[in-house]
């Protein structure tokens, strides 16, 4: 046997390298060892090293393993039944290949409102298969950005909550919104992609949107670009159909009404904007305890309608409180995460 | 049937034929190691997972158009290079549009905190050091040579670089890893000299 000057050139040994991964010294090796017992730190040194080439990963959690063969058995089911509905359907989704555009969704909504909507809409998925949930949530003040199983992304709004099912990017793609989320879909040519948020069910048709829905009497969809269809659950209204830069309103009589809307507003809260516009004061306070995650106690609150129009660019709650109390007269006191807002009275 | 003694272009065959048991043959067969190269290539196992999934299903799909020239493993390595880079990018990407991602922060913050407070004279914890050292590339050619075997030729194929490059890559790999070593090992020795003569 050669003289084996470095690690390197241990390494570099077939028979080395079998013998550590079959577990089987080669004798060759005891007897060079022997040898050359000047170099048996080396070759200690050279088995330290492959080892931890091999320990330098996780292993796969027998259940996740199961979980994968599970929705690529599921996945394989799908491929026929589409393949048997559809033979002329491309067999390799477009989901797999670079699409030009993204589709954007932003969606928002009350949440109490929310609660009533949601609770019943989760009975109606179930199938004889138990349904498993995905659910992200945010506490109040927190924000943050998640990654779907098909590569959409959604940043999602404090106190706000997304869920989707396990088999989501297999057999679906619907996303179940509470509170408030932007969502960029990518493209998939087979599977809608779907938001159920309140009465409203928005379908991606394939480019970038926009969805708002502040309040039960105040739900909005807004299509930043591409197009997509807006469903309202009760089937009054035919389906609408947006371009960039229009949005459905729900009115009060819950039909849905075509506008357009400013793009760049609609996504202050993602780009840490707050942004009001002939906001009531209610809704500024609403939107002010879900943002810095705080609860607001009002005293004295006029009866004149107060109406509200700035912006906040990344603001400390207090720097906020100090300019709202400044034009609207009241004083205000920060104990932990409990306001008080007390209106001057002469402002009665 | 049994498929642990055929080989692998037999159950090819079988998969290409539409045998759904030897398609699931080959996934337990092959899931371990394209999990752990996964890993190489990313940090997220739930990307990694998906790309497994992926690689699986496009894998069935084209079982009819497929010419598998090399082997049944080298393929899937190369699907997996594929997927879980296209799907990193793609997250990439989007992470562009948002400057936070509090999970990843956390993460690496954790792991900093880790390393910082590895006790130093755990040897094996020496080389998980100089291998966390490496970077992406080397990490990933030095698994491709040393745990999945390939050769030079295959690592270079899958890796989209020249054989001479390649090598020159896992040397200086190598060579820091034993440089690592030996440096700790100098250096543990001073800290122990030290001790006594504290004593």
């Amino acid at each position: 046997m050669r003289n084996f000057k470095n690690i390197e050139e241990i390494l570099e040994n077939e028979s080395f390298l079998a013998s550590i991964h079959s577990g089987k010294l080669d004798p060759k090796w005891n007897i060079w060892l022997k040898e050359n017992p000047d170099k048996v730190v080396l070759y200690n040194r050279a088995v330290r090293i492959l080892e931890e080439i091999k320990n330098d990963s996780e292993t796969l959690a027998p259940q996740r393993k199961e979980i994968i063969l599970r929705r690529i058995r599921q996945s394989i089911k799908n491929e026929k039944r589409l393949s048997f509905k559809n033979s002329t359907t491309s067999k390799s989704p477009a989901r797999y290949r670079v699409a030009a555009l993204g589709l954007v969704i932003f969606f928002s909504l009350t949440y109490f409102f929310f609660q009533m909507e949601w609770n019943g809409k989760q009975e109606l998925t179930t199938d004889a298969i138990p349904v498993q949930w995905v659910t992200k949530a945010n506490p109040k003040g927190q924000k943050s950005r998640i990654i779907l199983p098909d590569g959409s992304t959604i940043t999602l709004n404090s106190d706000s909550e997304i869920k989707y099912r396990k088999d989501f990017s297999t057999n679906n793609r619907d996303v179940y919104l509470k509170g408030e989320a932007f969502f960029e879909v990518a493209p998939d040519s087979l599977l809608e992609f779907k938001v159920f948020s309140g009465s409203l069910v928005t379908k991606a048709v394939g480019t970038a949107f926009n969805i708002q829905f502040y309040d039960n009497l105040k739900q909005r969809v807004q299509l930043t670009s591409g197009k997509v269809q807006v469903l309202e659950e009760s089937g009054m209204d035919e389906p609408v159909y947006l371009e960039s830069g229009q949005e459905v309103v729900l009115n009060k009589e819950h039909r849905m009404v075509k506008k357009s809307f400013d793009i760049e507003k609609a996504l202050h809260w993602k780009n840490n904007v707050i942004y009001f516009e002939n906001s009531s004061f209610t809704e500024v306070i609403r939107t002010l305890e879900r943002w810095y995650g705080v609860k607001i106690e009002v005293k004295n609150e006029p009866k004149r309608a107060i109406l509200i129009s700035t912006e906040f660019h990344n603001d400390y709650l207090v720097n906020v409180l100090n300019t709202l109390g400044y034009s609207f007269g009241f004083s205000y006191s920060v104990d932990k995460k409990n306001v008080s807002i007390q209106f001057n009275l002469d402002d009665k | 049937m049994s498929f642990s003694n055929q080989s692998d272009p037999l159950i090819w065959d079988l998969i290409s034929k539409g045998d759904e048991a030897a398609f699931e043959y080959i996934y337990v067969k092959y899931v371990d190691q394209l999990f752990r190269y996964g890993q190489k290539l990313s940090k997220d196992n739930l990307l990694i997972e998906d790309a497994i999934h992926d690689v699986f299903m496009c894998l069935w799909e084209k079982r009819n158009t497929i010419l598998i020239n090399s082997s049944l493993k080298y393929y899937l390595l190369q699907a997996m290079r594929r997927d879980v880079i296209k799907k990193v990018n793609i997250g990439r990407k989007k992470k562009d549009l948002d400057q936070v991602d509090p999970d990843f922060i956390m993460d690496s913050s954790v792991q900093e905190l880790l390393l910082e407070n590895q006790i130093i004279l755990e040897s094996d914890q020496n080389v998980r050091e100089a291998i966390n050292k490496l970077s992406d590339r080397q990490r990933e050619a030095v698994f491709l040579k040393y745990m999945e075997g390939l050769s030079y030729e295959e690592v270079s194929g899958l890796m989209d670089m020249k054989v001479s490059s390649l090598y020159n890559l896992i040397m200086k790999a190598l060579k820091n890893l034993s440089d690592f070593l030996a440096n700790k090992q100098t250096y543990i020795k001073s800290l122990f000299y030290l001790l006594l003569f504290l004593r």
